[in-house]
This record gives C-alpha cells, sequence and structure tokens, in this order.
C-alpha cells in the first residue's frame, strides 16, 4: 500500500474540501473584482456621457460659425473623484475647433445619449475616452461636431484598489468559514464509520453477535458482509461444539458400561496382576470419563457465553450451596472445608448464573483435587470497594511454580498433577465463564505452599 | 507680481519661441557657480524672500537660486521644457493646473509626513503653500468711513450714487494682458451675475486698466486713482503698512482666496532639493513660518474657518475651461464690451 493509500479518510475529505474552498474563494474574488471593474468603467463612462451631453449643451451658434462654452461645473466634477487629468478636443467639419489639437481623434464615434467609449495612452497616461458626434446647422450650413473627452483612470484606480483590499479580507474570511465548515463535514462525515468501527473494536472475543445495521447506506454492505461472516462463523463454531459435547456424551455411556463391567470383574478377579490392570482400566475410564465430562462443561460455557441469560441472585447463596455440595467430597479426601464470609445474602449480582456456578464449582473441585490431605481449604467472600471477592486457599506438599501462561490453556496440566485425575479443561473452562460474565480469575502461590484462587465479581 | 501680455498668445496656440524673460534673480545660501535649488517664480522677492531666508538658515549649504518672472512667461517656458529650474511657482492657479495637466510635473516625494488639506494640493504633483485673499483697495482719503462698501451690491450702488467722483477713477487688471487679473475676472463671473452688473457700471465710468498690482497700489495711494479692483491680500496689506492713505477692503458678500502653488517639472533629473524644500515649505515649520513672518496666509490658516465668506478657489480641473480657446474668447468679448463703453 502506497503512501497515499494510507491517508485516512478525514483527512482526504479535509484537502479535498479545502481545495474546493481554495477554488470557490479565488473564483469569488476573481469574480467580483471583475464586475467591481465593470462597475467602475460603467460609473466612469455614466459620468463622461454626461459631461459630454452637457458640453453639447453648450454649442451655439455666432453667425455662421460655431462656438462651444465649456462648462465649467463639469470639468471641475471630471476631476474631482480621483484628481483625474482631462483632455477633451472638438472638431468642426474635420477642422480642429478647440482643446488639445494634438489628441489623436479616435475612428469610431457616437450619439449624444450613447457616446463610443474606448481606451488609449496618451502621455504617460491610459485615458478612456468618450467620442460623440453631433450635427449643428448654423445659417443653413452643416456643422459636423466631433466631440472627445477623455479622462484619466485614477479614480477608477483607487476605488479599484480600495475595494480590492477590503474583496481580500472578504474573501480571506469566506476561506476560512469554508475551512472550519470542511472540517466539520469531515468530522461529521466520519462520525458513523468511526462509531461503527468502535462497536466492532469494542465488543469482546466470544461476542457474535450480529453488528448493528443501523448504519450510512455506504456502509451497509460491510455491515451486511461482517453480519453474514459472523452467522457462518457462529454456525461452525457450533456445529463443532455440538459435535464435541455429542461425541462427549456418545463416549460418557459406554464408558459407563465399561467402568462398570470392570469393576465387577475387579472384584471377581483373584490374580493380583489381572486386578491391577483392571484397576488400570477402571482409573483410565474415570480419567476418559472427567476429560468427557468436562469436554460438555466446556462447550456449555461457551455456548452461554455467546448468549447470556442474566438473573438477580443473591451471590452469597449461591456460593454457600456450592459450598455445601462440596462438603461430602471434602469429607471423603479428609480436608475441612472452612466458609466465612462478611457478605450480605441480600446482596445480588445480575449475571449469568449457571457460568457463575461453573466457574466456582471448578476452582472448588481443582481446590479439592490438589489439596494436601488433612489440611483446611479456606473460602472467603468479602465485598471490597469495587467487587465481591471470593478467595479459595487449599495448601499443597510443595506448591507448584504457576505459569500464568500456561495455566489458563486447554489441556495443559500442571507438574505435580501426578495421579490426580483431571482433563487440563478446569481453569480455561473458569477462565471462559470468568470473562463471560465480565468478571476476573486471579491464582497465585503464596507462603507456606498455599495456592490462592480470587475471584473478583463486579456488582 | 507682474503679469506679462504674452499669456493670450500662449491661449492662442500661437507658439513663438521667445526667450523666458527673467525679471529679477536672488540667491541665498552657499555661493556656487551652479544653484542646488533654483526656483522660477511669479511672486515678488518682497513677499517671498523671508521663507528663502529661513530655509537657508536652516540648510547653509544649499545655494538657492529664486528668479522671478511673469506668470505666463512661466507656463510658455514650462510647456516648452526651455528652462532648467527645480520648481515652478505661480499665483496664476489655472496655468499651473493646466500644465500639470497636460503631463509637465513630476511627483513630489516628501522626506518626511506632510500633512495638507485635501482641498491644498491635485494629485501628488501641484501644491499650494500659500493663501491670498482678494480684495478691494481703495485711497481712504476719498472715502467716509461709514461709506466703504462691504459687498458689490453696496459698491455698485454706491458708484451708481456717485459717478462724477469716481469716473476715470477706478483702476483694475487688463485681463487680456494679466494672468491674474483673466483668474479673478473668470472666477467673479463664475460666482456671482453681481460681476457683471459692477462690469457695466465700472464700464460706464470709463476705468483704467492695467497690468501690475503694484503699479495699481501705487497709483491709489497718489489719489490718482480711488478704487482698485482685484487686488491680492498681501501685497496690499504690505504696501497699506508704508502707504497710510491704502485701505484694504475684503467683500462680504465672497471673496476668493488665491492659491499660490508649486511644483516639480518634468524634466528635473535630480529632485532632492526640491523635495527637501517643498517638504520644508508644507510641513508645520514651513507653514508656522508663512502664517507668522510673512504677509501671505499659511493653509492652515484660521481666517478660513472664522470669515465664511471666504472661498478659496478650488485646486481642479474646473480651471482648465476658461483657458479654452473659445470659452476665453467669449469670456474676453463679454468683458471688453462691458468695460470699455
Amino acid at each position: 500500500m502506497n503512501k497515499k493509500f494510507n491517508l485516512s479518510i478525514r483527512n482526504r475529505l479535509l484537502i479535498q474540501l479545502s481545495c474546493v474552498a481554495f477554488a470557490i474563494s479565488l473564483c469569488l474574488f476573481l469574480i467580483t473584482r471583475i464586475v467591481v471593474l465593470q462597475a467602475i468603467t460603467a460609473t466612469q463612462d455614466g459620468l463622461l456621457t454626461a459631461a459630454i451631453q452637457s458640453v453639447i449643451d453648450k454649442i451655439y451658434v455666432v453667425e455662421n460659425s460655431v462656438s462651444v462654452d465649456l462648462p465649467y461645473d463639469t470639468f471641475s466634477l471630471l476631476g474631482a473623484v480621483g484628481e483625474d487629468r482631462i483632455f477633451y478636443r472638438i472638431d468642426d467639419n474635420g477642422q480642429f475647433l478647440t482643446g488639445y489639437s494634438d489628441f489623436p481623434m479616435p475612428h469610431k464615434f457616437g450619439n449624444i445619449q450613447e457616446p463610443e467609449f474606448s481606451n488609449v495612452e496618451h502621455k504617460g497616461e491610459r485615458l478612456r475616452i468618450a467620442a460623440t458626434e453631433n450635427i449643428v446647422f448654423a445659417m443653413d450650413k452643416r456643422h459636423e461636431l466631433r466631440i472627445i473627452i477623455a479622462q484619466s483612470q485614477n479614480f477608477q484606480k483607487s476605488i479599484a484598489t480600495k475595494i480590492s483590499s477590503n474583496l481580500v479580507l472578504i474573501t480571506l474570511f469566506f476561506f476560512m468559514t469554508a475551512i472550519l465548515f470542511a472540517f466539520l463535514t469531515a468530522n461529521l462525515t466520519i462520525k458513523p464509520i468511526y462509531l461503527f468501527a468502535t462497536d466492532v473494536k469494542m465488543r469482546g472475543p466470544n461476542n457474535l453477535r450480529k453488528v448493528s445495521s443501523d448504519v450510512p447506506t455506504e456502509l451497509k454492505p460491510l455491515a451486511q458482509s461482517l453480519n453474514e461472516f459472523i452467522s457462518r462463523f457462529r454456525s461452525t463454531l457450533r456445529q463443532t461444539e455440538t459435535f464435541i459435547a455429542e461425541a462427549a456424551h456418545h463416549i460418557r455411556t459406554p464408558l459407563s458400561v465399561v467402568k462398570s463391567e470392570s469393576e465387577l470383574a475387579l472384584r471377581k478377579s483373584k490374580t493380583p496382576e489381572n486386578r491391577e490392570r483392571l484397576r488400570t482400566i477402571i482409573k483410565s475410564v474415570d480419567q476418559t470419563n472427567r476429560s468427557a465430562s468436562q469436554l460438555l462443561d466446556h462447550a456449555m460455557v461457551l455456548y452461554r457465553a455467546e448468549r447470556p441469560e442474566t438473573e438477580e441472585f443473591s451471590i452469597l447463596y449461591a456460593i454457600s450451596e456450592i459450598v455445601t455440595q462440596f462438603k461430602l467430597a471434602a469429607d471423603l479426601r479428609d480436608l475441612d472445608l472452612t466458609f466465612s464470609t462478611d457478605a450480605s445474602p441480600t446482596q445480588t449480582v445480575n449475571l449469568d448464573r449457571t457460568l457463575f456456578e461453573t466457574s466456582v464449582r471448578n476452582l472448588l473441585d481443582n481446590a479439592l483435587k490438589y489439596a494436601l490431605s488433612e489440611t483446611t481449604i479456606i473460602i472467603e467472600f468479602k465485598k471490597t470497594k469495587h467487587n465481591f471477592q471470593l478467595t479459595i486457599k487449599n495448601q499443597y506438599s510443595s506448591a507448584p511454580f504457576l505459569d500464568q501462561k500456561q495455566l489458563y490453556k486447554k489441556f495443559k496440566r500442571g507438574e505435580q498433577t501426578g495421579e490426580i485425575i483431571g482433563s487440563g479443561l478446569g481453569l480455561s473452562i473458569v477462565m471462559e465463564a470468568v470473562s463471560a460474565i465480565g468478571a476476573s480469575i486471579e491464582i497465585r502461590k503464596t507462603k507456606g505452599d498455599i495456592v490462592c484462587a480470587t475471584l473478583l465479581v463486579p456488582y | 507680481m507682474r503679469y506679462l501680455i504674452s499669456t493670450l498668445l500662449i491661449i492662442l496656440h500661437i507658439n513663438v519661441a521667445v526667450a523666458l524673460t527673467i525679471e529679477t534673480n536672488h540667491s541665498y545660501g552657499a555661493a556656487k557657480t551652479v544653484s542646488d535649488l533654483r526656483i522660477l517664480s511669479s511672486t515678488d522677492i518682497d513677499v517671498f524672500a523671508p521663507v528663502l531666508r529661513a530655509y537657508s538658515a536652516l540648510n547653509p549649504a544649499v545655494s538657492i537660486t529664486y528668479s522671478t518672472a511673469s506668470s505666463s512667461d512661466i507656463y510658455r517656458a514650462v510647456s516648452n521644457a526651455e528652462h532648467d529650474f527645480h520648481l515652478i511657482m505661480s499665483s496664476a492657479m489655472d496655468l499651473q493646473m493646466k500644465l500639470v495637466n497636460d503631463g509637465f510635473a513630476k511627483p513630489v516625494s516628501f522626506l518626511e509626513r506632510v500633512n495638507l488639506p485635501d482641498w491644498s494640493h491635485w494629485q501628488n504633483k501641484l501644491y499650494g503653500f500659500s493663501l491670498e485673499p482678494i480684495g478691494m483697495v481703495v485711497s481712504a482719503s476719498h472715502f467716509n468711513e461709514g461709506d466703504l462698501p462691504n459687498t458689490r451690491r453696496e459698491l455698485v450702488s454706491f458708484l451708481r450714487a456717485n459717478q462724477a467722483n469716481f469716473s476715470r477713477k477706478i483702476v483694475t487688471y487688463d485681463v487680456t494682458s494679466s494672468g491674474a487679473g483673466f483668474l479673478f475676472a473668470t472666477q467673479d463671473a463664475r460666482q456671482s451675475n453681481s460681476f457683471w452688473r459692477l462690469a457695466e457700471v465700472m464700464g460706464g465710468l470709463a476705468p483704467h486698466l492695467s497690468c501690475c498690482s503694484g503699479a495699481m497700489l501705487d497709483a491709489v495711494n497718489q489719489g490718482e486713482f480711488l478704487l482698485a479692483y482685484n487686488i491680492i491680500g498681501s501685497y496690499a496689506e504690505k504696501r497699506s503698512r508704508l502707504q497710510k492713505n491704502l485701505r484694504v477692503i475684503y467683500f462680504q458678500d465672497y471673496t476668493h482666496m488665491l492659491l499660490r502653488t508649486v511644483f516639480i517639472p518634468r524634466n528635473v533629473t535630480n529632485t532632492a532639493s526640491a523635495n527637501d524644500f517643498l517638504t520644508f515649505l508644507l510641513n508645520d515649520v514651513g507653514q508656522n513660518f508663512i502664517e507668522q513672518e510673512t504677509d501671505m496666509l499659511s493653509l492652515r490658516s484660521d481666517v478660513l474657518t472664522d470669515n465664511p465668506h471666504y472661498k478659496p478657489i478650488r485646486l481642479d480641473t474646473g480651471l482648465l475651461v476658461y483657458l479654452d480657446r473659445l470659452k476665453r474668447q467669449r469670456f474676453l468679448d463679454e468683458w471688453s464690451s462691458a468695460l470699455i463703453q
């Protein structure tokens, strides 16, 4: 991918809109300037027309010749605005009558109402000329009077300069405003994309719900494709889980048959060798059976993680019930189970109860399995500032090194599991369940070979 | 101040190559073969000398030559580019305006910020530097204090009532030969119709027509004439202090204010000395000096605000109109028929 492709949509929009704003501002400036110059030229032409008309008004006949009584105020006014230079010339039947004899006559002449206008360079000055032809009769003699009045363009220049400087400010203001709007537009345009991306980014690893279809039309194909993909992925995942669950279920039934048959055979077996083999078989069957159960549990946790069924329940009761259930198993293993709490039974949480109980059960199961015989498993439940905290402590003969990275991996078992039956799925199930309900788990070794598991459940 | 005959010839486009007639030459500052600053002016040295002395005192290293000539001679010399002056000064506003309009002036670059009233300059080329009220001078011994006319209407009535006393006793500019006289008369005609009535009345009294204000003032002082119409204030005031019989009157219907103007001619290559002098002349130092130490009025003079009937002649392209061949001829014809009966 080249750099240009990497440019953010917002910056692209911003650059494009700024370019457009600049182009429009420039056009605005140029067009307005042209219009202003045209308006100023029109004003000057109007002034020259009025001047020529007032000169024509002052043409009079003396005997058989014509004369002109130049109007003072007209000439005064012509130079009033921009202190413009003025030149004029009047010819009678092609003969110079008065004015500036060296001023070149233009080729075209208009009439009184509409003089002919042109520009000429004369004596180092650019001049605007109004030229008119007027017929006068004196003693039956036809006099063709050609009148020109030329004015320099200081007036035009000074007004154009004034307006241009104002125009620059106006254009600049327009441009800055356009840039501001471009910025806002870019942000507004990018917002749905940003929201969509955030929505996708913020979902948990097991959240396979459809993304919201409430997106702009342009993003609909993307959302649709994403949803189709999620849907396919979910269905594949479910098929896999169903397959595993069913496989586990199908294995468990024949396994119980194998186990009961083996136990029967063990009772009847006389030779110590056979009894030993049968015990090995029974142990393997137990192992397999437990793995199958854990697989079922795991599949269930994954399934529920996907669509948790939240309910409000007393967390203390839920834990107490589980602890009670484990009392018997603990007695069988010569373990003491103590449960202490400072929480009130009225304190409730709103989450998937099955997932919560599965995680607690698995933790206790682990504690029972690995605890040193004739020790006490201490269960504490209390309410902290932000969480409910459940701590389970059990004593090892020599507590193993706990590799936090490996701890929650599927089918990974600790170093000192030895003869203890287990599948390596327990903690991975706990992890899945805990993250599904938004809780967290920490297992660490403390002084005196005590392993402490801490489950933090938010209110 | 002297206005000579050639104005008319120039306006009539009779381009006779006549050498510039310098009337007086005065030098100030350091003595050099070729002066650093050469001024051609129509203003009498008596009136302008204090300004030159003040500038020279501030800039002793600069050598100045002040040459006087008639306004029409000045016009001709500049329009033919037959001169080597750095500054052109004249009280003939219309001729100065025409020279600048026709492209014979250079833009002025002031060496410091100069605050000028808008009406006192045209573009950045032609600058007015002093104001002059145009008045009437009478022989005081021939008037009772209560009889002195304050308006042109009163003057007309007064002359009508005293025809016998004033016959051949009135003097004014010969507008055909005097550029300043022509300017004053045309501005009068433009300002008010009462001018032509006054001209008719004066014409009936067989007035004497003169070229120059100095001669007119002397004649009035000596009682040769009783009344001189359209005289430049600074000259009249100066003379009236020496010649006690002179009484200057500024009319209350309107009193025109002449603007003495100056520009740098186009053919000047080194404008530094001219720019420096103009900066001095037009900034606060120069203007305050003119106001306090000379008989001229500065551009910032309180006279204008204190006297609403004082009307400066506008420095604009309207001034070109009476220089038009036909317009001028028409005016002179009417003036002649009124004054010369």
